[in-house]
């Protein structure tokens, strides 16, 4: 295996190298155009702000805000309060929730003195539809809890009457994954929908699902945007987790995503095991990227398993119970060949129409504006 | 002294958790193994686990699904709901659940509790009445299950339930259930004293200063807390809490035992 020289992604994240031994994700990166580069970042970050809070002035709340327990949230919602923005916050709870997700949730949220709503997925439903996506071997497990989170600030927003919605989302520690390490789109509910016809057929009543469409149409007809908050500050992981402590008494944890159970152990061990894929590698490449990592830590760091193997086997018979199957049959479905999620309907293609029809009718209005001055 | 025992209340209904107001209008809360494992993890004294549809169906309680439930808890639990027997009750304490409530069947036989008793001891049997107050704002014992009442003063009936063999009373306030209103305080000086078994009580915990008057005007060594520990702010969010040890040690502050 042959890993970047720059990062540490190998052949496993499909990249290939250039003569220098340059990985061609770092490529993609180097040219990624960034929403805001770090010099006017502080200027960027006044303007949204005052964006935000022109857009809410004389209401209750300002933007909404999704909160998982995690870090980048968490720290997100400190960031938003401390700027004088007034959020409310969400959280989408699809029964996988570790002591330590709700207790920071109750930290923070007691902490700034903010007012919270939740969006407790009906666990059978949740249940059958991850299950789904687990008996079809496609990479994206997580892709029913992404999607329901999304939609779940969508929903909220709309009914709160609100046009912004804040994330956690940087540049800093994340971008797009390598190809193939997830599903693109996670508002691609066709494609959930078709897996789960396929396997558990669980009823979607209750779930908090949003089209690709769906979203357009919240973006465009209601006008409600979307911001990834800590892409405006420089973002430090360990200075977030020090700030969180002494801000609301902030629990720090070790592991990445140990907010989730299921998370935790797609990313420590189903990833691993099953597609060989390690997203520490990732995470680290990006973190090595921002100056908050060197690459002989990530290296070194990388010699130890994902997580530790007693959480793991812990992990595995509590997953096996919730989900209602036999550590047998999920070992066996472990050694079962992945399969792409293209195996299954998904909406590509329609929003590969509706975004040729909107680049159609872009270049029709600016023909109309040339041709007749308007 | 002993510190009071702050137990969480939790409402089965089939296999999702849910929350009343008064006994009405249930509410999903979440997925029963998750949340008691959450509750684990936050060293809670005990737990009780109520099965609110059982009796109601005609059903037995769901043997697999408590199994399962029990095997995520490393406190002592509670489990009521469809108990109709000593052997319902004998293979709830062997799935791991270390004490058995019963509330319907006890209106319907007694002397079923003075069987559990017997068989299986009074530190497992725990009697739950539910009461409420009539037109004249009489406390009247209730029945959710629609069944008629053998005493309808709980005071005479609680007594009654002790000299049965039941180890524990579960006295909930179905007036304040869900609420978060705070606890009857009244109801609750009723009951000081009276008694030779520990009484639970349950309905309308509040905050903590809630809880430390129930606790002193009650003279209690426990309390059963709902809605408190499952809802966060305006918009009765879920989220599931609990008290820190300082907090709990401090509801016994100025109870003279």
């Amino acid at each position: 295996m042959s890993v970047c020289v720059r990062c540490v992604l190998d052949e496993s994240a499909n990249v290939t190298f250039d003569a220098d031994g340059v990985c061609t994700f770092c490529h993609f990166l180097d040219n990624r155009k960034l929403a805001v580069s770090p010099a006017n970042r502080e200027a960027e970050f006044a303007r949204i702000v005052r964006q935000i809070k022109e857009l809410g002035r004389g209401r209750r709340y300002d933007c909404v805000m999704g909160l998982s327990g995690g870090i980048d949230s968490s720290y997100a919602v400190l960031v938003a309060v401390r700027a004088g923005l007034r959020p409310l916050v969400v959280h989408v709870d699809n029964g996988w929730n570790t002591e330590l997700a709700v207790l920071n949730i109750e930290r923070v949220v007691r902490g700034l003195d903010l007012d919270l709503v939740t969006h407790v997925i009906d666990w059978e439903e949740f249940r059958g539809i991850q299950l789904s996506l687990l008996r079809a071997g496609v990479v994206d497990l997580e892709l029913v809890s992404d999607h329901a989170i999304i939609a779940g600030m969508y929903h909220t927003a709309r009914r709160q009457r609100l046009k912004v919605i804040v994330t956690g989302d940087n540049e800093a520690t994340e971008s797009v994954l390598p190809e193939g390490w997830n599903h693109h789109r996670k508002t691609d509910l066709r494609n959930i929908r078709a897996i789960n016809r396929a396997y558990e057929r669980a009823p979607m009543t209750t779930f908090p699902a949003l089209s690709s469409v769906g979203v357009a149409l919240h973006r465009r007809l209601l006008g409600i945007r979307n911001i990834g908050l800590l892409s405006y500050t420089d973002y430090n992981k360990e200075r977030a987790f020090t700030e969180l402590e002494r801000a609301v008494g902030y629990r720090r944890y070790a592991g990445k995503h140990f907010e989730s159970v299921i998370t935790r152990f797609y990313q420590g061990y189903i990833l691993p095991t099953k597609f060989g894929i390690d997203k520490r590698r990732y995470h680290y490449s990006l973190l090595i990227r921002s100056g908050q990592m060197t690459r002989e830590e990530a290296l070194a760091d990388l010699e130890n398993p994902p997580y530790p193997p007693h959480l793991a086997a812990a992990d595995k018979i509590y997953v096996c119970k919730k989900f209602g199957i036999s550590v047998e049959e999920f070992d066996r479905m472990m050694r079962e060949p992945p399969r792409p999620h293209s195996d299954f309907a998904s909406d590509d293609a329609l929003m590969r129409r509706l975004i040729g029809l909107l680049a159609r009718a872009r270049s029709v209005r600016a023909r109309v504006k040339v041709f007749t001055g308007v | 002294m002993l510190s009071v025992r702050v137990i969480p209340v939790l409402l089965l209904r089939r296999s999702g958790l849910v929350k009343t107001v008064r006994f009405r209008n249930a509410a999903y809360v979440g997925d029963p193994i998750n949340i008691v494992r959450i509750f684990s993890e936050k060293e809670v004294d005990e737990l009780i686990l109520t099965e609110i549809r059982a009796t109601k169906d005609g059903k037995r309680p769901d043997f697999e699904l408590l199994e399962q439930i029990a095997s995520e808890a490393f406190m002592p639990i509670c489990y009521g709901g469809g108990v109709r027997s000593v052997d319902d009750a004998t293979r709830i304490l062997r799935l791991g659940m270390e004490k058995v409530s019963i509330n319907t069947a006890a209106l319907e036989r007694p002397s079923l509790v003075q069987e559990l008793a017997t068989e299986l001891g009074s530190q497992c049997v725990v009697a739950s009445v539910d009461v409420q107050k009539d037109a004249l704002g009489r406390y009247q014992v209730f029945s959710h299950a629609d069944r008629p009442v053998p005493e309808t003063n709980p005071l005479r009936w609680i007594d009654r339930l002790i000299r049965l063999g039941a180890g524990e009373i579960l006295l909930n306030a179905v007036d304040r259930d869900g609420t978060m209103e705070g606890f009857d305080l009244t109801l609750l000086r009723l009951v000081r004293g009276r008694f030779d078994v520990p009484v639970i009580a349950c309905g309308g915990a509040s905050d903590l200063g809630n809880m430390r008057a129930a606790v002193r005007e009650g003279a209690l060594s426990a309390v059963g807390v709902g809605a408190r520990f499952i809802y966060e702010g305006p918009y009765r969010a879920v989220l599931v809490s609990y008290l820190t040890r300082s907090e709990i040690e401090s509801l016994s502050a100025g109870v003279v035992s």
